[in-house]
């Protein structure tokens, strides 16, 4: 079966700007596929390549068997988009006008179109403040409409780029469990570019990293568990003033280990009788607090960044 | 058909809402109710100072001064559209919402096609307030000519918006330069004065502007005393150029937006 999205060999460059390259990878009907990576790492310039907003330099970028650059048009019938930018929408126009405007640009009829804008502002729990002015919502509400207005001509697929960036925590739940019902459900297929990793990791169901340009790892989360290596991570804050360089010694060699800031350390252990070891032989007046928890998306995240960067502590 | 149609919406959409959300700012209602009261004070003030017959005579001593004010004020708005189009685009890009638009499979031409009849649409419901009375105060002789030359007039400047909007998308930061070049093609196309006052070494340029074959036509449909033969080949004329600037401004936005497309059309990359 083809795949809904197909990206082989792509490259993009802005003058001497590299922000693609040679990138490839596919996502599946009913699929939410995460895409991550730091900032200016190339995800808004694929999610543009993706929505028919930008040309590739080289390479091939499909949606459902259409070529995103030369079917610009058809390319843009099959997908919606919810870009990051809450400026995207008119602010001077109600949440409903903002929806209405845009129903002769998808070729809605205006009584279907309707009937739809109604049902969807209800979903993302707007339909009560339809007519109030969208410079006067909340951040999070101009996140939610922008998610209504991605899925007003109903697409197969949609792009989220930071979806959950201004939703408070309720509004994360809920768009979380939204989102996974579509796919299910609906046989949505998602693509979703975000840096809450918690949150991709619940609804993912396999992800890619990017950085730089270049694709560092792309498969399911627990392959990127695996290739990083599987066990547990132990977190432990460091007593202000104490070494933390005789706690790297201690583990070199042994553990996988990376800091998250000066005063913290991060070590990976294959097990749980490893880390409880580990704990016992460092002395009580030289940390603050320990966390013990499983290896999760975040750490294999980080570990690939850092190992991209070939960065020891 | 329905493919015309469904342009047709697009651009009444992008329009009335654009339209909607222009007057949501309480400047633009400002400049649309006294841009018009300036018009008619400056004409108010300053034509017993030069005398009516004086002014009369000196734009040709075609016809009366409010017919001559109506078809500046006419003249004045439609121009103005052009360079509205540009400022409309490169506050679109500014924003972030053109983005939204194109993602959508509307062609940006229907897109800023709408736009720039919002600009004009903006400026002339306040103004045809002024305008219609001075029209109405002196019979027009051919008014079905006028009413042909205006929608000609209409559809060349919208040319030559998508002209100026192509360079909006190419170079973002324009609506400046525009604005003075604007300022510049009004003079020479004959908004202010007519081009027989301009001197007669720098009427070839007035006559290479295909703006002034507009304002010639709305200004001898509603003014002149040449013979309906000249005046009706004056409206073929408007129409081969209007056609012309049109063409001209679909095929420079094509290429605009193929080279903003490999460019990037906002800055958020």
């Amino acid at each position: 079966m083809e795949a809904v999205i197909q990206v082989s060999n792509l490259s993009k460059a802005y003058g001497s700007v590299v922000a693609l390259e040679r990138v490839s990878f596919s996502v599946q009907n009913g699929e939410i596929f995460g895409f991550l990576g730091p900032n200016g790492a190339g995800k808004t310039t694929m999610v543009n390549i993706l929505s028919a907003q930008l040309t590739p330099s080289s390479g091939v970028a499909k949606v459902m068997g259409q070529d995103c650059a030369a079917s610009a048009r058809a390319v843009k019938s099959l997908i919606g988009v919810a870009s990051a930018n809450p400026r995207a929408l008119y602010w001077r126009l109600t949440g409903e006008e903002n929806l209405k405007r845009l129903l002769p640009l998808y070729y809605l009829k205006r009584g279907e179109g309707c009937r739809r804008i109604e049902a969807l502002l209800r979903q993302v729990s707007l339909y009560d403040c339809r007519h109030q002015l969208v410079g006067n919502y909340s951040t999070g509400m101009r996140a939610r409409l922008m998610l209504a207005k991605a899925m007003l001509h109903d697409p197969p697929v949609l792009i989220l780029d930071e979806p959950w960036a201004t939703l408070d925590p309720e509004g994360r739940v809920e768009l979380t469990e939204y989102l996974r019902a579509m796919a299910r459900d609906s046989k949505k297929t998602i693509l979703v570019c975000a840096h809450d990793l918690a949150l991709m990791e619940r609804i993912c169901s396999r992800v890619a990293v990017i950085h730089r340009g270049k694709i560092l790892f792309q498969g399911t989360i627990d392959n990127m568990r695996e290739q990083q290596g599987l066990g547990h991570v132990l977190e432990i804050d460091i007593v202000e003033g104490a070494e933390a360089a005789t706690l790297v010694e201690q583990c070199a060699g042994v553990f996988d280990l990376y800091n998250l800031d000066a005063g913290r350390l991060r070590i990976v252990t294959p097990d749980l009788s490893s880390a409880l070891r580990f704990i016992n032989s460092i002395p009580c007046d030289r940390i603050s607090a320990v966390t013990i928890r499983r290896f999760s998306l975040e750490d294999a995240y980080l570990l690939i960044m850092r190992n991209s960067r070939g960065a020891a502590i | 058909m329905k493919r015309a149609l469904d342009e047709v919406r697009i651009i009444f959409a992008v329009a009335w809402y654009n339209l909607k959300l222009t007057y949501r700012y309480p400047a633009n209602v400002f400049f649309a109710i006294a841009m018009p009261i300036v018009f008619v004070a400056v004409g108010a003030i300053f034509a017993p100072l030069v005398g009516s017959d004086e002014l009369v005579m000196f734009t040709g001593g075609e016809a009366s001064l409010p017919l001559y004010m109506a078809a500046g004020l006419m003249m004045w708005l439609i121009s103005n559209s052009s360079a509205g189009l540009a400022k409309a685009v490169e506050m679109e890009i500014s924003w972030g919402t053109l983005s939204s638009n194109l993602q959508t499979p509307a062609p940006l031409a229907s897109i800023f096609a709408g736009l720039a009849l919002s600009n004009l649409l903006y400026g002339g419901t306040m103004s045809a307030i002024i305008a219609v009375p001075l029209l109405m105060l002196v019979p027009v002789q051919y008014p079905q000519l006028l009413a042909v030359n205006t929608a000609l007039a209409i559809v060349l400047f919208l040319g030559v918006g998508m002209i100026y909007a192509s360079l909006a998308l190419l170079w973002k930061k324009v609506s400046g330069v525009i604005q003075v070049l604007s300022f510049v093609e009004q003079f020479f196309c004959g908004v202010f004065l007519p081009v027989r006052l301009i001197p007669v070494g720098l009427r070839w340029f007035a006559y290479a502007l295909p703006q002034t074959w507009a304002i010639d036509g709305v200004r001898s449909a509603l003014l002149g005393v040449e013979p309906i033969a000249t005046r009706i080949m004056g409206t073929v004329i408007l129409l081969v150029l209007a056609t012309a600037t049109n063409t001209a401004g679909l095929i420079l936005l094509k290429r605009a937006e193929r080279v903003a497309r490999a460019r990037g059309i906002s800055d958020s990359y």
